[in-house]
């Protein structure tokens, strides 16, 4: 849940990437943290175990500073595995925007599914509207053969009424332009709560940080 | 419950970096040459301070933070003094200045200090970091583990109430249980009765049958003897009239009417066959005796078997027991079978005669049902040891095998619906065993069946008898 802190003058959002295991949620965090700009983000904090699979969370904290206010924006990734689940409730909670991580191989439409269903449940047991809350969704590792189709993909996917990105997060393609939908997203959904425009003078490209051609 | 904060909070400098630490840095700084040591907050206030108390000096250096656009540490020069600020930079903001003043004329110690503070800086960095990661992990942790703790109790509630909630189903199947087993039991002797009812029914007809018989000759013999009896009349009339010549006074002169009269009574005792009427009339009483004889005889074997009074065990001929139930069943057995005896010579048994009778009758009545056109009943009786063997065989259509074992179960039968009710082999067996007996059966589908019947002599109901009944 966005956190307003008048007397600091600051906002602080709350962005969740979540998906099936290795899907690459934090690889869209590594790569996000490689082109912003080292001036107003922290560190990116890891909990990994030895398999490269994220045991608790990531933690990709900014900060936007403009004149009269500031926005710190937390990127969260879950923990996929399907043994995680409590881990994962947590970590959902209080998110102002969500980032689903798909993995486009074949194989792994089943998981895709499931962690989906498990996205809706979890929203519902922490309290979060399903409906009005801020998702995108995105097919993952592009570059790899043997991958459901595009087309499939939108035709299939395309009924959620959700923005749906492609990338290749390894090699970064794709990230960015995840990362601007949901912040998009998550501005006007903020905005239409908080009135961020009206009162506080907040604008759309307020959220956005500097990245990195 | 503990109240859990969110592990995704915010974390301030005083919740990452402990008083402690930062004090245990003061004494190496001040061997360093710093003087006081002070901590601004990010909104310039003061917080932590260490021999830091000049007013003019702390409006400075938050003026000069103030002013800071890219978290540099740097420098103050103070009159007598420098003064040496380093922002302590976490998640990409300010979160604390960290403040060293030099002491007096000890200018030549600021690059020293000036490293120590970047080092600081870096330290901090480093430490908020880590000890942010580490708390949030173990908030995280604790929410997790608290988040299913709350499952497991709730699923132990669910599984209690469930429990709960078969318990008492349990208690109320074994209340049902308990009921439907009386009502079983109730219908069961209900059904026991009527078995027996029917069989009597049965008998009945065979019985009506019996009677109707010598019924029907004695009422046609007493016709007979009523119109012998009218001839008898008229001829005696005759013989009347002849009395007053008997006495003497009217004999003179009167032959003539004498030989008319005798002519007359001549006549009619040819007329009415008066050898003939006074043999059949004893013929006819004779019959009719017989007859009588022959009621008098079903009737009492009937009530013998039907009796339903006594309830003490008495001793009984078994020989005539069956001698009885064979009586009874006459009707029923004489077209369908010759019945073969061959009885030993058997003590007195301690028993319930009429329970015996039904035993005898029901396995008689299946044997007679086997049979399909014309066969044998053979029925052996002996006194064996402590025990009297009762044997009865019939060359009816035999028991299937599989059907064998089942035969004494209670509602067992093979026969159409409505026909048998599946309790007289089982009435058979249970009246055995309460006369602690045994029951066998061999058969083979087609040739027929044996039923071997095993009474002690020496039974339980000897010692009930002896006490209660007769025995």
């Amino acid at each position: 849940m966005v956190e307003f802190r008048k007397q600091e003058k600051k906002i602080i959002v709350k962005i969740v990437y979540y998906g099936p295991a290795m899907s690459g949620k934090t690889t869209n965090l590594m790569f996000l943290h490689d082109i912003m700009n080292p001036g107003g983000r922290g560190e990116l904090m890891s909990f990994e175990t030895k398999g490269d699979r994220t045991l608790f969370f990531d933690l990709l904290p900014f900060i936007i500073k403009k004149k009269d206010f500031s926005i710190k924006i937390k990127l969260f990734t879950v923990p996929g595995q399907v043994a995680h689940d409590a881990t994962r409730k947590a970590v959902l909670s209080r998110a102002d925007g969500i980032v689903f991580i798909a993995d486009s191989q074949n194989s792994q439409t089943m998981n895709n599914f499931e962690s989906f269903t498990n996205l809706e449940k979890n929203s519902y047991r922490v309290g979060l509207d399903f409906e009005t809350m801020p998702l995108v969704v995105q097919f993952n590792k592009q570059d790899l053969s043997d991958i459901v189709g595009r087309d499939e993909v939108l035709e299939k996917w395309g009924q959620t009424r959700l923005p749906i990105t492609f990338s290749s997060a390894i090699y970064g393609d794709g990230v960015k332009e995840t990362f601007l939908t949901v912040l998009k997203r998550t501005y006007t959904h903020l905005d239409k709560l908080l009135g961020l425009k009206a009162n506080h003078s907040i604008c759309e490209e307020d959220f956005i940080p500097e990245l990195l051609e | 419950m503990i109240q859990l904060e969110n592990f995704d909070r915010e974390f301030s400098f005083e919740q990452l970096v402990p008083e402690a630490v930062i004090k245990s840095v003061i004494p190496f700084l001040k061997k360093m040459g710093a003087d006081g040591i002070a901590i601004y907050s990010p909104d310039f206030s003061l917080g932590f301070t260490d021999n830091f108390a000049l007013p003019s000096h702390i409006d400075i250096i938050r003026n000069t933070l103030k002013t800071l656009s890219n978290n540099q540490a740097g420098k103050i020069e103070i009159s007598v003094s420098d003064i040496l600020y380093f922002p302590i930079v976490h998640e990409g903001e300010p979160v604390a200045y960290f403040v060293i003043r030099l002491k007096k004329n000890c200018r030549d110690h600021t690059d020293i200090l000036m490293n120590a503070g970047f080092l600081l800086m870096k330290f901090f960095h480093h430490f908020m970091e880590m000890n942010q990661k580490m708390m949030m992990a173990a908030d995280l942790h604790t929410i997790v583990v608290e988040d299913s703790f709350t499952e497991l109790k709730e699923k132990n509630q669910k599984l209690e109430k469930s429990e709960k909630k078969y318990r008492d189903l349990a208690k109320s199947l074994e209340a049902e249980v308990e009921k439907k087993t009386k009502e079983i039991k109730y219908k069961q002797a209900q059904l026991l009765h009527q078995d027996k009812m029917a069989s009597i029914g049965q008998l009945a007809a065979g019985v009506a049958h019996e009677i109707n018989n010598p019924i029907g000759f004695i009422n046609s013999n007493l016709e007979t003897l009523k119109r012998y009896h009218e001839d008898l009349k008229s001829l005696i009339l005759e013989y009347r009239k002849l009395i007053p010549f008997a006495s003497g006074d009217k004999i003179p002169g009167k032959s003539e009417e004498i030989k008319n009269l005798i002519d007359n009574i001549r006549q009619i005792e040819n007329m009415i066959e008066i050898d003939f009427i006074s043999e059949d009339i004893v013929a006819l009483l004779h019959e009719s005796q017989d007859g009588i004889d022959r009621i008098r005889k079903i009737v009492t074997t009937l009530k013998d078997f039907a009796h339903p009074g006594k309830d003490f065990p008495e001793f009984a001929d078994i020989n005539q027991n069956i001698e009885s139930t064979l009586n009874i069943l006459h009707n029923e057995i004489k077209h369908k079978a010759d019945v073969i005896k061959d009885y030993g010579k058997l003590p007195d048994l301690c028993c319930y005669p009429r329970q015996l009778n039904q035993v005898f009758m029901n396995i008689l009545v299946n044997a007679v049902q086997a049979i399909e056109t014309h066969g044998t009943i053979s029925i052996t009786t002996r006194h064996k040891d402590t025990n009297i063997l009762i044997l009865f065989s019939d060359t009816g259509s035999g028991i299937p095998k599989k059907n064998l074992r089942k035969i004494f179960d209670p509602f067992f039968t093979t026969k159409e619906v409505g026909k048998g009710t599946g309790l007289g082999l089982n009435l058979v067996y249970g009246i055995i065993k309460n006369h602690g007996g045994r029951t066998d059966v061999a058969s083979v589908a087609g040739k027929g069946t044996q039923f071997v019947i095993t009474l002690p002599l020496n039974s339980p109901l000897h010692k009930k008898g002896q006490n209660d009944g007769d025995c």
